[in-house]
């Protein structure tokens, strides 16, 4: 609890310190194993560089239902590689636990398109379960 | 030298992001369902690793797989090394090296069939238990609990627990593959075809 309220803490100031870097991004994610939804949040700098935390979880039940939690929780990394006014295309970096338990890393590569100041469309396609996995999502520019 | 550059034309922005979008579009239609994909893991002559080599870390409590052999599981080697274990699928227990603390499954050609073992390491001590024979061309189901005292291995309705001596319970869980030995390598190629769940 400490935790989350020290989080939260430093998020919130974050916002109201640096506002206009900020992101929130939610996002579905089609895995070998079932479809996956969840957001996450951060910071992004002048270059386009993003650095945050995400949440995801099962949009369905796993094919097998042994896993009673398989909740991806962790910090990402997006580097950007190439980009324009309206379009950057980066390497992103995942790691965090999953089903608060086991450690996974999972690389990839995500394209944004700038819809209008504050809102952008990913595309991205990581590399999970030792599959390719594909990512859509909406990006709020805060 | 910095990798990023800027797209000026407009020209380039579109071809950008035509080839982007498509390349979601393509990949989106093209991946398998994972029940229908048989993956063929080959151990080459004289080799102990399998190919394809992937690098996974396990993300769940269970590992449930099916595994088909064919007749290049049929071998002969020394008689001192005929009963040593090859390795079919398993994993390494938290931030432990694999010889400290795993989990796997085992086979051997031995008796002129097929025989599946659990084969552990707990501290680093080595523990085996025959679970039973599967034939060539039979596809069998495999399934791997990490309970929280437990390695619980089930195949052909027979359950077997080895005790697990890891303490830890956060972290890297890495994945163990097909390898033959034991000490020799593989006598002739080697074929196993597994589908994950």
């Amino acid at each position: 609890m400490k935790t989350y309220l020290i989080t939260i803490t430093l998020i919130t100031s974050c916002i109201v310190v640096n506002g206009q870097r900020l992101y929130s991004r939610i996002a579905l994610e089609n895995t070998v194993v079932g479809t996956r939804y969840g957001a996450a949040a951060g910071y992004m700098a002048n270059n386009r560089l993003q650095l945050g935390v995400f949440y995801q979880r099962p949009a369905n039940a796993m094919k097998n239902d042994f896993i009673s939690d398989n909740t991806f929780v962790g910090i990402e990394v997006l580097v950007p590689i190439a980009k324009s006014e309206r379009l950057c295309f980066g390497a992103q970096l995942r790691a965090g636990l999953v089903g608060h338990r086991f450690m996974a890393v999972t690389p990839g590569f995500r394209t944004s398109v700038r819809l209008s100041p504050r809102l952008q469309a990913i595309a991205g396609m990581n590399w999970r379960f030792n599959r390719p996995a594909h990512e859509l999502g909406i990006q709020f520019n805060l | 030298m910095s990798l990023v550059f800027s797209l000026t034309s407009n020209k380039m922005k579109k071809v950008f992001t035509i080839l982007c979008l498509c390349s979601v579009a393509i990949l989106f239609a093209c991946e398998p369902a994972l029940e229908n994909i048989f993956e063929v893991y080959t151990i080459e002559k004289n080799d102990h690793y399998s190919n394809p080599r992937h690098i996974e870390s396990l993300q769940s409590n269970v590992l449930i797989f099916q595994a088909r052999f064919d007749s290049s599981a049929i071998y002969t080697l020394a008689e001192a090394y005929q009963d040593s274990k090859n390795k079919l699928l398993g994993f390494a227990d938290c931030n432990s090296m694999h010889h400290e603390n795993s989990a796997r499954f085992a086979w051997q050609w031995y008796h002129n069939s097929i025989e599946i073992y659990a084969y552990c390491y707990a501290n680093g001590e080595r523990v085996e238990e025959f679970l039973g024979r599967v034939g060539i061309g039979e596809i069998a189901s495999y399934k791997l609990e990490l309970a929280p005292g437990a390695y619980v291995f089930t195949f052909k309705d027979r359950r077997v627990e080895i005790a697990r001596t890891a303490k830890c319970n956060t972290g890297m869980y890495y994945m163990l593959w097909p390898y033959f030995g034991g000490q020799l390598p593989a006598p002739h190629d080697i074929s196993i075809s597994i589908k994950r769940y």
